[in-house]
């Protein structure tokens, strides 16, 4: 069985040069690189810089931190369409998701070390929708309509 | 030491919970929130996130509250003071300002704070009414980062 390691204080941008045994490492590289130039592509990469940043500015470490693999599980399956979001950590310990579009739209999701989402959307001042879900497979279609709905121009 | 000022604290709280206003706090004037982490404001206009009123759960009363600075006749002086000398391990970067009719629209309420080490900080106050239900909680944080009035920030 072949794994790519990376060290917790890689950047994941990083690194890449190293060498690799086996074909099977050659090949695990190569689909991590692959998917990281399709993360570039969508803008998408540097969040997972971003993560990590944010991580370290908490003291915490993203491998083996629940909530931070969370985090990384859900910038995955966020669609390519959807602008990156802007990071955070709130105090009860949740990583947060903002969006901000035109005229004040806002859109917020709070994702839990266990999966649960909270989250709120503020499309005017007198359309507001918010809830409770929970991140299996991928996110509630309700939740990517909404950051659609927020982030259009 | 430490055992005493939770006392006087709970004290407090016990004496003056029914206590609203201050000289500082008043229904038709404005707070403001200090910021003390950049990611709490939008990178790209440097306006509040809605995390910039996040509530925490206070440790002996249990219930949700957004610490906030009075405004009533404080300097501007005063206000950076404050920023940054309140938290003993950070300065505040910003002063975000809201008008408490803004807090009331939508049913929080914004009171002086009730702790006797408000001697030490009279113009404390303190935003609650908070919902368990963080999917409000977050609603409500996005109507009050909608509705600030401006940003003051402090440049060292």
């Amino acid at each position: 069985m072949t794994a790519y390691a990376f060290s917790p204080s890689d950047n994941y941008l990083e690194r890449l040069d190293a060498t690799t045994a086996g074909q099977q490492g050659c090949a695990i590289k190569k689909s991590i690189v692959s998917e990281l130039m399709r993360l570039r592509d969508t803008g998408a990469s540097w969040l997972f810089n971003d993560l990590d940043s944010l991580a370290q500015e908490y003291s915490n470490s993203m491998q083996g931190n629940e909530v931070f693999n969370m985090a990384k599980k859900l910038l995955l399956v966020l669609p390519n369409d959807i602008i990156p979001p802007e990071l955070d950590l709130d105090n009860d310990g949740d990583i947060l998701f903002d969006w901000s579009g035109s005229r004040g739209r806002m859109m917020t999701i709070a994702l839990r070390n266990d999966g649960r989402i909270s989250y709120a959307a503020r499309l005017s001042s007198t359309k507001t929708r918010n809830g409770n879900d929970f991140l299996i497979d991928g996110l509630p279609s309700e939740i990517i309509e909404l950051v659609r709905a927020a982030t259009q121009q | 030491m430490g055992y005493l000022l939770k006392l006087l604290n709970w004290l407090g709280r016990l004496l003056n919970n029914k206590k609203c206003e201050s000289n500082f706090i008043v229904q038709n004037g404005s707070v403001a929130r200090f910021v003390f982490e950049r990611r709490k404001l939008n990178s790209s206009d440097g306006s509040p996130k809605q995390n910039a009123f996040a509530p925490e759960r206070h440790p002996d009363s249990n219930i949700f509250e957004t610490s906030v600075c009075g405004l009533n006749e404080i300097s501007d002086e005063r206000l950076r003071t404050l920023g940054q000398t309140i938290r003993k391990d950070n300065i505040a970067i910003a002063a975000i300002e809201i008008r408490i009719e803004k807090v009331v629209e939508v049913g929080l309420v914004c009171n002086a704070a009730p702790e006797l080490k408000s001697i030490y900080y009279p113009e404390h106050g303190v935003i609650v009414g908070w919902d368990e239900d963080k999917s409000l909680r977050l609603k409500l944080q996005q109507h009050l980062a909608s509705n600030y009035t401006q940003t003051k920030l402090f440049t060292s």
